[in-house]
């Protein structure tokens, strides 16, 4: 019965034909490991995040008056919404882990050099959109964190000269965080944000089928692509087909995700949610501890050591731009394997434990 | 058993397993929640509704009309058309319920005219006391 349903399937679709095509001969590089899964896992990351946010919207409210209550009622209420409201909010915090851990491991592997500058400039933006994603969706649930969190992250661009106070004003939707503001990070983040990411991650798995997965520098240091001055795609014959070898790697990842979130709703289930979001949010009383998302931190403690704060910005800015641009900037016919460029290589990690020292520096001031 | 089946069998039983341990609670959280309105109970003036008059009130979230029948009394009767829906509206001039999506027509007891409903109006229980009427 089976087979034949399969069958029947079969003659329609050519799904064997489609696997064939897509994942076995599809080939992964020689040396491929399991940091080269975690697009796949970002990916997997990103679709449990729209379907947890689809349910939770079954039930959430976007009105000042209601929306804490309706999130209270998700949690305490409704059979199993404690469960898809904790996987939405740790899996936010896990896909902007494995984004990072990703766009890290892209940078040492040299990976952004020709012919994948736009690959790695998608990326970028597309974690740029996930953290206003997770900056609109800290509103939605008008708690005391959210709301202070908000006023704090959107008046940072007033403090760029002439067009800050505009940028500030467009965010809020008038001078203070209101339902406008809540109206507006509604809509940004269950449509606008979502629809965006959408599009770049299909930009940029076509362009990683196209051009083939970068192999690892140590195993291939100079890449034929890379010298070519046409389109040349890499195949990657000596290399294990993506189904089924590789694709247990990201199958091995893809748990290891969700082991990761289970285990912090089991043992840690608090771990991002203070206290002060158990409270409605209340516009005239800022709580005494009100800090960013960790990721967050280290531009936040930048921003409160330097003591100007337009210079605090603008070096945040500065970076950014260099981050985005950097196959750009990065000279052309520069070495691939890292270790050998000892300059790059220092400056890449004493970045690393700058941010590291900050985020921590952030959390205990 | 053949060692490549018993792998094959383990992970159908663990992909399935999983599957269930999520689609589970999806269907759970899918069902709709119970209404939290309460049994209050609602309390009308009879003054203010004279013979040959209605009014409109809500009862448990559900909208009700009362209508004092000439010679008949009081009745509590759900405004719900019982076709698709809507609510009817009381015509004094011709004393019967009607429905503004399908033209259905009831009468002051609840009983079908006309129209494409076959129920009647759903009813409820009234207590009439000497100044004050109470549903519920």
């Amino acid at each position: 019965m089976l087979e034949k349903i399969k069958q029947w399937i079969e003659v329609r679709i050519g799904l064997e034909e489609l696997v064939n095509r897509h994942l076995r001969s599809y080939r992964t590089p020689k040396g491929a490991n399991v940091f080269n899964t975690l697009g796949f896992v970002a990916l997997v990351a990103f679709i449990v995040q729209v379907i947890t946010g689809i349910m939770l919207l079954l039930y959430y409210v976007p009105h000042p008056d209601h929306a804490f209550q309706s999130v209270q009622t998700i949690t305490n209420e409704i059979p199993y919404g404690w469960l898809f409201r904790l996987i939405h909010n740790i899996g936010s915090n896990i896909i902007i882990g494995v984004i990072i851990i990703h766009l890290i491991h892209v940078f040492l592997r040299v990976s952004y050099k020709k012919p994948r500058e736009i690959t790695w400039i998608s990326g970028c933006l597309m974690f740029f959109l996930m953290l206003l994603t997770s900056i609109t969706g800290q509103l939605l649930p008008w708690h005391q964190t959210g709301f202070w969190q908000t006023t704090v992250t959107s008046t940072i661009p007033a403090f760029l000269p002439i067009i800050g106070e505009g940028i500030s004003s467009y965010m809020r939707g008038g001078e203070f965080v209101t339902g406008v503001t809540l109206s507006r990070y509604f809509s940004f983040h269950v449509v606008i944000l979502p629809v965006l990411i959408t599009a770049l991650i299909g930009l940029h798995i076509m362009l990683i089928r196209r051009q083939g997965i970068s192999t690892s520098p140590v195993v291939e240091p100079q890449k034929p692509s890379e010298q070519a001055d046409t389109f040349k795609r890499e195949s990657h014959v000596e290399g294990q087909p993506c189904f089924p070898h590789f694709s247990l790697k990201r199958l091995f990842m893809v748990m290891l995700y969700f082991s990761i979130i289970f285990f912090i709703m089991t043992f840690m289930p608090n771990l991002f949610l203070p206290p002060e979001s158990n409270m409605p949010a209340n516009p005239l009383m800022t709580p005494e501890t009100i800090r960013p998302a960790w990721y967050f931190l280290a531009p936040y403690q930048l921003i409160k050591i330097i003591p100007n704060d337009l210079l605090g910005i603008s070096v945040l800015a500065i970076f950014t731009i260099f981050f985005t641009f950097w196959p750009f900037f990065d000279a052309k016919e520069a070495e691939r394997d890292i270790r050998k460029r000892l300059f790059m290589a220092n400056t890449a990690v004493l970045i690393l434990v700058v941010w590291v020292v900050l985020t921590i520096w952030g959390m205990y001031s | 058993m053949e060692r490549r089946k018993l792998l094959k069998s383990s992970l159908a039983f663990l992909g399935t397993t999983t599957l269930i341990s999520f689609v589970y609670p999806a269907s759970k959280f899918l069902i709709p929640p119970k209404s939290n309105a309460q049994d209050a109970q609602v309390t009308l003036d009879k003054e203010t509704i004279p013979p040959g008059t209605a009014k409109e009130v809500t009862y448990n979230e559900i909208p009700l009309i009362v209508i004092n029948r000439r010679g008949s009394g009081f009745i509590a009767l759900s405004r719900v058309c019982t076709h698709l829906g809507c609510l009817v509206g009381f015509d004094s001039f011709n004393n019967k319920l009607v429905c503004p999506c399908h033209a259905g027509e009831f009468d002051l007891d609840g009983n079908v005219l006309s129209g494409p409903a076959t129920k009647s109006l759903q009813r409820y229980p009234l207590k009439i006391g000497s100044k004050q009427i109470t549903i519920g």
